[in-house]
């Protein structure tokens, strides 16, 4: 017994010995962990091409997609990994998959390393609605909570469906009894467009095109501050209609568990270096991302913290489970 | 309104047809059909892995490129349906019925020209109708809410389940196995696992292509076993006639493309229902339409041209609810979206005002990469067909080994491995019992839509169902699934009547 | 037994394992806690009903003499191409990820060849694995640009029981 724990130990110094002599020491593996196309697969592979492509790391960095399971099936597989080779983006959906007892894997089994990005939600009604602004519709809903017929995308606990509760419960209004009716892809649009929901909660950029066109009014965004120019110019944040809450959709980079000491710093060091280089700012530009850049330490507080915001929400409409296993 | 709609086709075409636009959409047309053809590669697999090209590119020629792509998936697809068995994509499960029987009986050559030739028609006629009507069609389309859905959803599996009188028990039982895999997964409305049995993998569900792959390929490849060794080397064919079709066959033809296109067409514009319904959709309809369904699945080439033309048209409306509202209408789109997006271009009724040479741009190379991609099926379809020249003891390895390596690019995860391999022995044992696999593809593909709209309903309503009668569209659609359902046994009573009237 | 008989006999099973893993799924949470077996105990109520109904029609046409139409004739020796095949699948499954793309793929291959194709074409099974292998990981990694999975230590220790 005690042999082999020592062999172990003695392997366990010679890997990391190897790994710690010169990190990297070889090429990157960069998982997106859903299916091409989506968010996390254009940040992940945008991020791959900046530091690949700037010379900031070196090394070659494709990028493997790993969908499945709102992204447990990537964190699984991240957590199982000893090489520190192996990076990943995610964004809140890894504390609540956690937190509704989809997996009993956390954001404690993933290394933060930075955060890149914000993104904010938004509230719209269809144009004909009699809601003219945030506040109408929660006293609405503080009248009779079934009356409001909440649509997002992706099922009940996921983002979508958190924010509008961050924002409702930040009112004051009591959130257990709002309906939410999950869609999938554009179908949640579609029934806003079609007055078969009454709101919708959705991310800045879904919401663009038809406010644009006149189809929809958005009643607020989660931004701390208005949105500089487009069309979304014109749509007051909550803190501006007396709702004192903010919901950010961060997104970051993450390395496997247990990351030794200099491959963390290497990798946030080049992060950063990546952040401010004027290909990576063109990038957010077009994507309609807000550029942010929180290192490591600060970013894992903000998780913790994050996390504990999440819990309270679900743990008041019943929807927080403890994994089993 | 009229001559402004000529005059911004005409600046559409200009844009389309510049030299460097124009030698995108011939690559981009005959990459994607490649694409369509390997089991498992789909359109959007093929536009997400272009998404790259947007950096590189100007916004109009990354469009054309990838709606390129998007066509030519749209035409290759079918190809391995027709001479292996194996749908590219779920859009052409349906050309197997009749495709792959006729390649069977040696007129491999018919089929690849007849499906080229349908889905250059069922696409040009949608084309046309993308340009006339595309706004007030989008607008109607928003009148289908959850309860119209659901009810669009049984009024197709009726109409599957309900092949024949004989079958018609059998059609449903195969129906509810093919509902029952959809319920696998996290439940969209509450967040509760299902027959997940604690795998991680199973959480998102199972891939309806997947299960295509499995019941239709691997089980085919199985059935085929029995008689492998007996056949010997003469059930392969040696030689190869010109592809083009006969002028009897063109006489059957015509009038069932015509017709199914208008159904294709508006099944794409809604965003809820995909190229596999339509297609599923205008075969049943052509089957109870025509003279003599007795032949269909047996090699009826009107069941070929059929679901072609309407699956191509689909793919043309399904850029409908895009481009005019923003809303994409298949996962295809939605990819597309997204590129458009990356320009910080804003689909939508103003993308016409804003950007006409964008919008029209692409419209005009839904016209010519059409042309092109008929162009290209024609020859590369004689190159094809000789995969028949292949003995089945090597030609099915090889299947089995592309099939796997399909399944693989839908979640880059060799989990749906087992999956497929149970998969294909359902298919196996479907087929020994005589069990027909169409309604459970069917079900497969519109199974969890079908039940998160009956859900999303009640939540509507608060529980009540009179919500599935609460419009004309519902109610119409419910008139169509009763009638589809009796069907075989009215048409069963009519031909007795008439035979009874020609004795006497 | 009849086909029909079996299929039906499958369809009540069938339904009724499902049905009783229906009930096993937890509460809904949020709404109604029956919200989501409502469906899957629909239909497995209705694949009960279908499998009776099939069992019924069969009786009666068993009891008027009438024959199933008999089912093509089988080459005897099919099962092991079938059990075969079924387990080599199985197997790649396993293989495809600790082993890589490449080395399980040929084995896979080969072995499916060797099979299927009799073992005496051994050479053109050679040939025919080869080209298969290397032609589809060009595709997919150069002109596709989708990664395949290589030959991974890790996985293959944890795979063989992380002996070392």
């Amino acid at each position: 017994m005690f042999r082999k724990l020592a062999m172990a130990t003695v392997l366990v110094m010679v890997f990391a010995g190897s790994a710690l002599a010169a990190f990297p020491g070889r090429n990157f593996e960069c998982i997106a962990p859903a299916g091409p196309g989506g968010g996390w697969d254009t940040t992940m592979r945008m991020v791959a091409r900046v530091l690949t492509e700037k010379g900031i790391v070196g090394r070659a960095m494709p990028v493997i997609n790993k969908p499945g399971g709102g992204g447990g099936v990537a964190l699984a597989y991240i957590n199982a990994r000893k090489d520190p080779h192996t990076i990943a983006v995610y964004s809140p959906p890894l504390l609540l998959i956690n937190l509704t007892g989809q997996t009993e894997l956390s954001y404690k089994n993933v290394t933060p390393l930075a955060m890149l990005i914000n993104d904010f939600g938004a509230f719209a009604v269809p144009k004909d609605s009699p809601y003219k602004n945030i506040n109408d519709l929660f006293d609405a809903i503080r009248e009779d909570p079934k009356s409001v017929k909440l649509g997002g995308t992706s099922s009940p606990g996921s983002m979508d469906h958190i924010q509008f509760l961050h924002a409702a419960k930040a009112a004051g209004v009591d959130v257990k009894g709002i309906p939410y009716i999950a869609f999938q892809g554009g179908e949640a649009l579609a029934a806003l467009l079609g007055s078969h929901i009454d709101v919708y909660t959705t991310g800045m950029a879904e919401v663009v095109g038809p406010l644009e066109a006149g189809d929809i009014r958005v009643l607020a965004i989660t931004s701390p501050e208005r949105i500089k120019e487009g069309p979304l110019a014109q749509v007051p944040t909550l803190k501006e209609q007396g709702v004192d809450a903010v919901f950010i959709n961060w997104r970051g980079i993450f390395g496997i568990p247990n990351m030794p000491e200099e491959a963390r710093n290497f990798m946030e060091d080049a992060l950063k270096k990546m952040s401010e280089t004027p290909e990576w700012a063109e990038i957010c530009a077009r994507n309609g991302w807000t550029q942010v850049f929180m290192g490591s330490s600060e970013f894992s507080a903000f998780l913790e913290k994050t996390n504990e915001e999440y819990k309270s929400l679900l743990e008041t409409i019943g929807l927080y489970q403890q994994a089993k296993n | 309104m009229e001559a402004n709609v000529m005059q911004n086709l005409m600046l559409g075409f200009s844009v389309a047809m510049k030299w460097q636009n124009f030698g995108m959409m011939i690559v981009g047309s005959a990459l994607g059909t490649v694409l369509g053809m390997l089991p498992g590669l789909g359109p959007s697999t093929g536009i997400a892995l272009l998404l790259p090209l947007t950096f590189v590119m100007p916004p109009e020629m990354a469009l054309i490129t990838m709606c390129a792509v998007y066509y030519g998936a749209m035409f290759g697809g079918s190809r391995s349906s027709i001479l292996l068995n194996i749908p590219g994509d779920g859009a052409a499960v349906a050309s197997c019925f009749d495709g792959y029987p006729m390649a069977q009986q040696g007129r491999a050559e018919a089929a690849l020209a007849i499906s080229a030739i349908a889905s250059f028609i069922g696409g040009l006629i949608s084309c046309v109708a993308f340009v006339a009507v595309a706004v007030p069609v989008a607008r109607f389309a928003l009148r289908f809410g959850p309860p119209e859905y659901f009810v669009l959803m049984i009024f197709a599996l009726a109409a599957t389940a309900a092949i024949s009188k004989e079958a018609i028990l059998k059609g449903l039982i195969s129906m509810c196995i093919g509902l029952m895999l959809t319920t696998v997964g996290i439940d969209l409305q509450s967040g509760v696992q299902r027959f997940t049995f604690g795998s991680v993998e199973l959480q998102s569900g199972i891939d309806f292509v997947v299960v295509i792959i499995g019941v239709y390929g691997l089980g085919e490849i199985l059935k085929e076993y029995q008689t492998l060794r007996m056949k010997g080397e003469a059930s392969v064919q040696k030689k190869f006639g010109r592809i083009w079709i006969s002028w009897n066959d063109w006489k059957r033809c015509w009038l069932p493309m015509l017709r199914q296109t208008p159904i294709g067409f508006f099944i794409g514009v809604l965003p809820g229902a995909g190229g596999t319904i339509a297609a599923m959709m205008s075969y049943n309809n052509e089957k109870q339409l025509s003279r003599h369904p007795e032949e269909f699945g047996k090699g009826a080439i009107e069941g070929l041209a059929a679901p072609e033309a309407a699956n191509n048209a689909c793919s043309i409306g399904a850029m409908i609810p895009m481009f005019t509202l923003g809303i994409p209408g298949s996962g295809t789109t939605a990819v597309m979206l997204g590129a458009l997006m990356i320009y910080g271009l804003q689909p939508g009724p103003l993308l016409f005002q804003n950007n006409p040479e964008i919008a029209w741009g692409v419209i005009a190379s839904l016209f010519l990469a059409n042309v092109i991609c008929a162009i290209i099926n024609i020859p590369l379809a004689g190159l094809l067909v000789r995969v028949l020249a292949v003995p089945p003891r090597v030609l099915y390895p090889l299947v089995i080994g592309m099939a796997f390596l399909g399944v693989y690019t839908i979640n880059y995860s060799a989990a749906e491995f087992l999956l497929l391999t149970l998969l294909g022995l359902l298919g196996y044992f479907m087929k020994c019992y005589k069990i027909p696999t169409a309604p459970l593809i069917l079900a497969v593909v519109v199974g969890a839509n079908m039940e998160q709209s009956f859900r999303q309903a009640l939540l509507m309503s608060d529980g009540s169902g009179a919500i599935f009668f609460r419009s004309a569209i519902c109610n119409v659609l419910w008139f169509l699934a009763a009638i589809s359902i009796a069907w075989p046994f009215i048409s069963d009573w009519l031909q007795k009547r008439k035979n009874v009237a020609r004795a006497a | 037994m009849r086909r029909d008989t079996v299929v039906g006999l499958f369809s009540v099973l069938l339904g009724g394992l499902y049905g009783a893993a229906t009930l096993q799924i937890r509460d809904a949470t949020i709404g109604n806690p029956w919200s989501p077996r409502v469906f899957p105990l629909g239909i497995s109520v209705f694949l009960i009903l279908l499998g009776v109904a099939a069992l019924v029609v069969d009786r009666k046409k068993a009891s008027a003499g009438h024959r199933e139409s008999a089912s093509g004739a089988k080459d005897p020796g099919c099962i092991k191409l079938i059990v075969g095949t079924v387990v080599l699948c199985g197997a790649y499954g396993f293989a495809f990820e600790p082993l890589g793309y490449i080395l399980s793929t040929l084995c896979f291959m080969f072995c499916l060849l060797t099979l299927v194709n009799e073992p005496k074409r051994w050479v053109a099974n050679i040939v025919i694995t080869l080209i298969f292998t290397f032609a589809l990981w060009g595709t997919f990694v150069y002109v596709f640009d989708i990664m395949l999975p290589s030959f991974n230590l890790e996985e293959v220790r944890g795979w063989i029981g992380g002996g070392i």
